[in-house]
């Protein structure tokens, strides 16, 4: 039964029909918000659950998430995840509708098996655990009659009844399916599963890092994912390790206590959840690059300590927005990261740093999804945009620095062939690598290669084909570059639909990969070879 | 009994005489070298080019192939009218910038026989799908002349060969309008609600051209898709939202075939396709082809598995096997008699038939791959 207030709806109706296939509920919230925040507090049903904001405003928590929530705020939610709503003031007034149902017992297995994309699941894109969004005013619209049009069949159970209701409930979850995935950019919350996981064990993380018995697994089970799920797509989207991430929060705990109290280096590291001390020693002097004591003696200098907490506070920004243009680049938001990339300068971010920590950290994300087929071409394209939008910006500050590139590269598509995609995804992914990469373009000839690694000082020649009848080409660049007696100074890298590693050795080429990402990965560790 | 009624009888998993010598075509390079060798005439090279052909045909027969699977009747479902083709810019290095047809911007050089590079497209915002593209992307009677078709598939009906209706494509043409770049560009970026527009607008039009042309009463053998939407490590863009904005227009296609009578229903995917044909054969889809499996090493064996019979092969021979040797071609020969034992497949070059391949030994395949019985 379902009844999240001690005061029972306005209307008064609480349906339950054939075994819990369905039940809706009308009801005005009462809560006062404010209560502490634990689990038993919250419900959680065995159902699937619609509900609807239909007036008023006020708080939505969700697992222990508080989201503020006003009218046309709508919310699906699979079974046993708790939550509840609170009210903020005890002037305001919520009123919320729900509708709980059995997917199994309302649509055939296959629309509702999880493998399917259809329906329900559907409206879990990415294997979000909640689809949540603001309908506009027509969808508001739309949904409160359908939930009108359930309620009156419900009430009145005329013939066929279920049959409409199957119907109307198919209608309402295609249409917030298809709202959800269109305004899917505009919802942070939602926009993937995969980011609400992994900020709400950051913010676990920082609430609770003082509890040495703070642990992966004891965030996945208040998460409801595996221990594994949650390890692996916190160093997807972090790009640390979160063993590495709750390390460096307690060690910044570690010296703040060791700046500003008296505390012994052992009850301060104590205090901030490290349990074995000669441990946090060595993680401490790593991190830091000096000893627990040696940091308190130089924040000790008074006329440095103030100047060094705003250098930490400072960092702690600075990480934050170098964070955010890796993020913004694996989302290919090639605008926010312009801004980013403006702002970090402004911040005096080194160049140096807002490029590898930020542009290439993000590629790299990318260039590692993409072997695992996690993303696809589209994706690498438009994160790839997104890096060299921010490059631009970056490239005269580079210079002015003094940054040098990891490595030189000329590509192109060989002689005969003029199909550039392949080649030019490579080129986007070594560039994503920190690669300089001199882009010949298509149809070139073997001396063409050789004379631009020569005028460019280029480490590697890149050579791309698609077809079997242009891929012998690559043998007359491998000859080329003999004959020129620059064979020992130059890597040659070839690449393609037909080329394979087999006709990599035949031809006396030095690498071939199976993929634009790994060809990156091999470039680099190719210009470390030659440097 | 005929080659149309082989291929039928075996993608419906009746018993058959013989295994019918299947084809998808040639590279044209390729005629004119067999030529220039004195196998065939310099005419013949010219004529045989296209799919179905008068001189293909003539060609098949010096080979012994009974008949090209790429044999269909289409209504011209494409942009309609087509950009006028003009060459934009002469570059210093003699290439050429040209518009297409597709409003799509190519460096071709003269020639140069390759895919060419795609430098820009046309089709970028709304307004530009709005003002030239939809007009152009419109069901109009004159896109399918009747009396043109019923000529054509009488044409090929007579041969006694499977006579496919074309489908168009759902995704694949939008591909060739919009580029990869583009596509990628407006489907994760710029504006998806308008790839999904411009998916549907044209997917609508497609159907009703094959609406319009089952109306004429032919009785078509299969249906055939075109889609090249897969690459060397696969589909060009994620499986899920392939399924998303093309699972609907394949039903919708493929139930209106079923009404008419038609339950074979091809799909010409090149590269890696294994994820992509759940969203295929969940709705209608059932043939794969050709299940390229000498260049990128696609697989008939793993959608079997995953589907049982309901999923049929046409493809999957490696036709490199004809720029090697004998013993390759024995090889790939005895590959398709494994395959063709499972029963709904049928052996055919996994693409067309490249240049510096052996008369000799194409002959040989084609007359070989006919002993074998299922």
């Amino acid at each position: 039964m379902i009844n999240y207030t001690e005061k029972q709806s306005q209307s008064g109706k609480c349906n339950l029909l054939n075994n819990a296939h369905i039940c809706y509920n009308v009801f005005s919230c009462e809560d006062i918000y404010g209560v502490k925040k634990i689990f038993s507090h919250l419900k959680s049903n065995v159902l699937f659950e619609i509900s609807f904001v239909v007036s008023g405003s006020g708080i939505h928590r969700v697992l222990d998430r508080d989201i503020p929530c006003k009218a046309g705020d709508v919310c699906i939610i699979p079974p046993n995840i708790p939550h509840r709503y609170f009210l903020t003031d005890t002037k305001d007034n919520l009123t919320v509708r729900q509708i709980l149902f059995d997917i199994y017992d309302w649509f055939d297995e296959e629309i509702a098996a999880h493998t399917s994309p259809r329906f329900c699941y559907g409206v879990f894109r990415d294997n979000s655990t909640i689809a949540y969004a603001t309908l506009n005013d027509h969808m508001r619209d739309k949904v409160n009659s359908l939930y009108d049009s359930i309620e009156s069949e419900i009430l009145e159970q005329k013939n066929e009844w279920r049959e409409l209701i199957r119907g109307y409930l198919a209608n309402m979850l295609v249409n917030i399916s298809r709202y959800v995935n269109s305004a899917i950019k505009n919802i942070s919350f939602t926009s993937s599963n995969e980011w609400y996981m992994v900020s709400e064990a950051i913010r676990v993380i920082n609430e609770e890092y003082s509890d040495c018995d703070l642990t992966l697994d004891y965030i996945a089970k208040k998460l409801y994912i595996s221990q594994s799920h949650l390890s692996r797509i916190f160093k997807n989207l972090t790009g640390i390790s979160f063993s590495d991430h709750m390390r460096d929060t307690r060690i910044k705990c570690v010296c703040k206590l060791l700046e500003k109290s008296d505390m012994n280096i052992e009850d301060a590291a104590k205090e901030c959840g490290f349990r074995d001390i000669p441990s946090f020693y060595k993680n401490f002097t790593e991190k830091m690059n000096m000893t627990p004591n040696k940091y308190r003696q130089s924040m000790n200098l008074s006329e440095n300590k103030s100047e060094e907490y705003k250098k930490l506070l400072k960092g702690e920004k600075i990480m934050g927005i170098l964070n955010d243009i890796s993020i913004n680049v694996q989302q290919g938001k090639a605008k926010i990261v312009k801004a980013l990339v403006q702002q970090a300068l402004d911040e005096g971010v080194k160049p140096a740093d807002i490029l590898d920590e930020g542009l290439l950290a993000g590629m790299g994300i990318i260039g590692e999804k993409f072997k695992n087929n996690e993303v696809y071409v589209p994706e690498v394209l438009v994160a790839a945009r997104a890096m060299n939008t921010g490059t631009q910006i970056l490239k005269p500050h580079l210079v002015a620095n003094g940054v040098t590139a990891t490595g030189k590269v000329c590509i192109g598509t060989v002689q005969g062939d003029l199909h550039d995609i392949g080649k030019n995804l490579v080129k986007m992914m070594m560039e994503g690598k920190g690669i300089e990469v001199i882009d010949l373009g298509t149809d070139v000839a073997p001396e063409t290669f050789v004379q631009a690694a020569i005028d460019n000082n280029c480490q590697i020649i890149c050579c791309s084909a698609l077809l079997t009848t242009t891929m012998p080409v690559m043998e007359d660049v491998v000859k080329a570059v003999e004959a020129a007696g620059i064979r020992d100074k130059v890597k040659i890298m070839i690449g393609g639909a037909p080329v394979n590693e087999e006709f990599c050795k035949k031809i006396g080429a030095d690498c071939y990969t199976e993929d634009a990402a790994s060809a990156a990965d091999a470039a680099v560790e190719l210009c470390k070879e030659l440097a | 009994m005929t080659t149309r009624e082989r291929c039928m009888n075996i993608l419906h998993y009746k018993d058959t005489d013989r295994m019918p010598a299947v084809h998808f075509g040639y590279w044209s390079e390729l005629l004119e070298e067999w030529a220039e060798q004195g196998h065939i005439s310099h005419e013949l090279a010219l004529s045989a080019r296209g799919d179905g052909s008068v001189g293909q045909r003539e060609l098949d027969r010096i080979i012994g192939w009974d008949c090209n699977w790429c044999n269909t009747v289409s209504a011209d479902s494409g942009l309609y009218p087509k950009f006028e083709r003009k060459v934009l810019e002469v570059l210093p290095d003699g290439s050429h910038r040209v518009v297409t047809g597709n409003g799509v911007i190519e460096r071709i050089k003269l020639g140069i026989v390759s895919i060419p590079s795609e430098d820009d497209y046309l089709l970028k915002d709304r307004d530009a799908f709005e003002t030239v593209f939809k007009p152009r992307m419109q069901y109009s009677e004159d896109r399918v002349n009747v009396d043109r078709i019923v000529k054509k598939f009488n044409e090929k009906y007579e041969q006694d060969v499977p006579v496919g209706l074309h489908l168009g494509s759902v995704m694949g043409e939008i591909r060739d309008i919009t580029t990869v770049m583009g596509m990628s560009y407006l489907m994760y970026d710029e504006d998806e609600e308008l790839f999904a527009d411009i998916i549907d607008t044209y997917a609508d039009m497609q159907y009703k051209c094959a609406e319009a042309m089952l109306a004429t009463g032919l009785k078509f053998d299969f249906a055939h898709y075109w889609e090249d939407i897969c690459f060397k490590n696969g589909p060009l863009l994620s499986p899920v939202l392939f399924d998303e904005l093309c699972a609907k227009h394949y039903k919708k296609r493929n139930d209106l075939c079923h009404k008419y009578g038609i339950d074979i229903i091809s799909l010409d995917c090149d590269g890696v396709t294994g994820s992509l044909i759940s969203t295929w054969i969940e709705n209608g889809v059932n043939v794969l082809f050709p299940i390229e499996i000498g260049t990128w090493g696609d697989q008939f064996e793993p959608a079997r598995k995953k589907y049982g019979e309901k999923i049929l092969g046409v493809g999957g021979m490696d036709k490199t096997a004809f720029r090697k040797d004998k013993a390759a071609v024995d090889s790939e020969i005895e590959r398709m008699k494994r395959l063709s034992s499972m029963g709904g497949f049928i052996p055919c070059p996994d693409h067309r038939i490249m240049p510096g391949s052996k008369f000799e030994l194409v002959q040989y395949y084609a007359e070989e791959i006919k002993n074998i019985r299922i």
